[in-house]
């Protein structure tokens, strides 16, 4: 009989212990490979018969199976049979995070798009993008010859161009909006300034608009950590910036950052008394950033600021519950900081990676976008024939109108779900101004660009393009250009600690006086005057 | 003469080795079916836990794309020092060990007394339905579960606030008072994860040998008695093993959870080490400053497992190695 041998515990140990240890040798060993790269002088040579293959990174909503069954995708494929197209389909939701990732797995496409005011600085400061001023010169006329020269400025280093396009309309697109029907119901008209604005808020929250008997509707919902508030903020000469990027107005002959003038006290003073007096939703601050227009849409907010064209949007989804919804659009309310509201400026755009083996066709393939008889084929909304009424004998593409849509009644919404993919898609297309809604170019002959205007201005309700004016008129840029290099490491601890503050203040959980004394001395121990001179240097 | 002595020393320690190569041989063959079976799980590990260990060198490097991980340069603890000077860190590291350490205290024993009071219910069906319904919340994803909570408990018209108006009181906004961030992560975990959690312990209740209990009734034993002279030192093995497992985790407070159910009015008592390293760390592309702050949390769980574990030894408890 022979003895049953044990594997113990202790020998099991020492063999993970031995096998580990192996392989922790084995990988220190091996460096990383560097990654092949290019001095962007494109002097690549194509072996004979096969074929270019460029990467393209863009976002968007639907998926990449959507974006590869697109017709923009396939016009594209078609133009150019020499280059293999890898499509890199990146979400709209997560490209906050999967950027950076990119970034610093040196994962990235030839074209990759990207954030200029976030992840530029941080592919300069690897060293991993090529300059594109001299490319777009040769390759780029299309581009140059509609892009705002103010458009380059976040992508400028040291007087070099790092960008090879830009979201060539700058997303100005945001403006107050109000439930006409209730301000005509409590006697009120649009507020002008900003005490007829707190009047209004309270009203709202306060004076049954509805007239249902209940104490069920509010002024506004303030979105989370009150970054995307600038409305108000500007009438104290001030404004914390979309996505508390900051916002940097020229003072003294110096720039300098808002979040640290008296006027930012002043406005979370106002707003705190609103607060306190029940004009704001309760669920402010609190609630997830996604949920931002619901109050609005639910008939319980009376005022919104958001996006222009998505007025005529909220009123068909307010109607919905409360069929005589009327929504007007409304200047920004004047203080005695002045009035405004924040334009995002030029955040998206497109880099080339030292990586990429084919830079010229890199900007071509951009460029080509750009040619009028494309751009015509491609920057309506919808899926072409499908929820577009496809090309005219032109070859210029057509969008139905608000009113053919609601005359299809059913067969409209099959076509939205036939295509829903698709439709929700503009990844790649964005940089040509499809979100603020189909913009003709400067470069578009004289009657195509009439055939674009007509079609916008048949796309939108009389309210909405009112607002679209509003929205431009009251237009503030931030004026610092782009982000330095101490922004890296102190802007996330100023960001945390300056949202925290203006969210505690409004809600009224701390004392304004201390919150603002404590904030101030924050902001100058941790980078703020370092970042300020660096600002001040570009 | 001392020469000869350290050659013979050399000599009798190669011969062991040896020996417990051949030992160690004979054994894998003994056993090759099942070493076989380990062979995929080890390569999973391998390629998937133990390679991506090695980029925890980034931590003591100023990690540049360009360079790569080997070749950027050495920058000793400079990112451990930056840790521990950022008052963010601080307080990040205060509101983790506060959210651990009432985690542990709370959700780990209730998954204990949960099984035990299951395991006393007598009428089957009422068993099930129990188990089904506690069971439930823990196939909710976070973000399903968080929104549920923004409902129940908004100041406007939430469930929670209506009662507490209709009782006269004022209503409370529960997610804007950093006082009640932590007391509920620790109760909606308890709410989600307790049911689900109770089912090891309820399979090895259901492995105790019943002879036990009919010995402890046949000596006057009463149903409060076999939970806690039969019931309980039946679990003791699994708890003991959880506890330490669990403890190993112990700064893990659950980035899902926390993240859904913050804001930036309860960060005072709700920004944690997970949080904080996706802010700066994915957000703001920060990877070997937050790398730091991710292997300070690796040792601290390492740590813990080991003093736990000669801890379980000690009261003569199986620990895990």
């Amino acid at each position: 009989m022979s003895e049953q041998r044990t594997f113990t515990r202790r020998q099991a140990l020492k063999l993970m212990g031995v096998g580990t240890l192996g392989t922790y040798l084995a990988a220190c060993a091996s460096p990383a490979a560097p990654a092949a790269t290019t001095d962007g002088s494109g002097d690549a040579e194509m072996p004979a018969g096969e074929k270019k293959t460029i990467s393209i990174s863009h976002i968007g909503g639907g998926s990449l199976e959507a974006s590869e069954k697109s017709q923009r995708m396939q016009l594209l494929r078609a133009n150019f049979p020499d280059i293999e197209i890898e499509n890199r389909w990146v979400s709209y939701g997560g490209y906050l995070d999967k950027i950076p990732v990119q970034i610093a797995s040196g994962d990235l496409a030839d074209l990759q798009f990207c954030n200029a005011f976030n992840d530029i600085p941080l592919m300069m400061e690897n060293e991993i993008i090529i300059e594109t001023g001299p490319l777009l010169e040769e390759y780029g006329q299309n581009i140059v010859a509609v892009t705002p020269a103010k458009a380059w400025d976040s992508t400028i280093y040291d007087g070099k161009q790092y960008a090879v396009t830009h979201n060539i309309y700058d997303l100005n697109i945001w403006c107050s909006q109000y439930r006409g029907d209730w301000l005509d119901k409590l006697g009120l008209g649009v507020p002008e300034t900003i005490d007829e604005y707190g009047e209004v808020l309270r009203a709202f929250s306060n004076s049954d608009p509805d007239g249902n008997g209940k104490k069920d509707t509010w002024g506004r919902l303030l979105y989370n950590s009150v970054r995307f508030d600038d409305d108000f903020f500007h009438a104290f000469g001030v404004a914390v910036g979309h996505h508390l990027n900051g916002f940097w107005r020229e003072r003294d002959g110096q720039l300098a950052l808002d979040w640290v003038q008296p006027g930012m006290k002043d406005a979370l003073a106002w707003m705190s008394d609103v607060w306190a007096d029940g004009g704001f939703h309760p669920d402010s601050i609190s609630i997830p950033l996604g949920q931002k227009d619901n109050a609005f849409h639910a008939s319980f907010a009376g005022n919104v600021y958001t996006s222009w064209n998505s007025i005529d949007f909220a009123q068909d989804k307010i109607r919905t519950v409360d069929p005589d919804a009327v929504i007007v659009a409304g200047p920004a309310p004047a203080g005695p900081g002045g009035r405004g509201y924040t334009g995002e400026g030029w955040p998206w755009c497109f880099v080339i990676p030292i990586t990429a083996q084919w830079p010229e066709d890199c900007v071509r393939i951009i460029d080509w976008f750009f040619t009028p008889d494309i751009a015509a084929q491609i920057m309506c909304e919808g899926v072409l024939g499908v929820t577009n009424k496809g090309l005219n004998e032109n070859g210029w593409c057509v969008e139905y109108t608000p009113e053919e849509k609601a005359a299809m009644g059913d067969e409209w919404a099959n076509k939205q779900n036939e295509v829903q993919d698709i439709s929700v898609f503009w990844g790649l297309w964005l940089t040509i101004g499809t979100l603020g809604g189909v913009q003709p170019f400067p470069t578009f002959p004289p009657d195509m660009k009439k055939h674009f205007e007509d079609m916008l201005a048949a796309k939108y309700s009389e309210n909405a393009l009112a607002a679209k004016d509003l929205s431009q008129e009251y237009l503030l840029l931030t004026e610092k250009a782009r982000p330095v290099a101490a922004e890296k490491e102190f802007w996330p601890g100023l960001q945390t600690r300056f949202g925290e503050f203006i969210s505690q203040a409004v809600a009224g959980a701390i004392d304004l006086d201390q919150g603002w004394s404590e904030w101030l001395d924050f902001f100058e121990k941790n980078g703020g005057p370092l970042i300020t001179e660096q600002v001040n240097q570009i | 003469m001392a020469t000869s002595a350290v050659s013979k020393t050399l000599q009798g320690a190669s011969g062991q080795w040896k020996r417990y190569l051949a030992q160690l041989l004979i054994t894998v063959w003994t056993h090759r079916y099942l070493y076989l079976m380990l062979v995929l799980p080890f390569i999973f590990f391998i390629i998937f836990r133990f390679y991506p260990m090695v980029g925890n060198i980034i931590a003591f490097k100023k990690y540049q794309l360009m360079h790569g991980i080997w070749g950027s340069p050495w920058v000793g603890l400079k990112h451990f020092r930056s840790l521990f000077d950022d008052p963010a860190f601080l307080r990040v590291l205060r509101n983790t060990l506060s959210i651990a350490a009432l985690k542990l205290l709370v959700t780990f024993p209730a998954p204990i007394v949960l099984a035990l009071f299951i395991n006393e219910i007598r009428h089957m069906v009422y068993k099930r339905f129990v188990q089904t319904i506690v069971y439930v919340p823990h196939f909710l994803s976070w973000v399903i579960y968080g929104a549920i909570l923004y409902i129940m408990l908004s100041p406007a018209n939430g469930l929670i606030n209506n009662v507490i108006a209709s009782l006269g009181m004022e209503k409370i906004a529960f997610f804007q008072k950093p006082i009640l961030f932590q007391p509920i992560v620790i109760i909606s975990s308890l709410l989600k994860e307790t049911g689900w959690a109770a089912i090891i312990y309820l399979a090895t209740i259901s492995t105790i040998d019943l002879t036990l209990y009919e010995a402890a009734i046949i000596d006057g034993a009463n149903r409060w008695q076999l939970m806690r002279y039969v019931t309980l030192p039946g679990l003791a093995m699994t708890i003991v093993t959880l506890f330490i497992l669990q403890i190993g985790f112990f700064l893990n407070v659950g980035f899902e959870q926390i993240f859904i159910l913050q804001n930036s009015m309860v960060l005072t008592t709700g920004d944690v080490i997970e949080t904080f390293i996706y802010r700066v760390g994915i957000r703001q592309a920060r990877f070997d400053f937050t790398t730091a702050a991710g292997l300070f949390n690796g040792l601290v769980g390492m740590v813990l497992v080991l003093m736990a574990d000669r801890l379980a030894k000690r009261m003569d408890l199986p620990g895990i190695f």
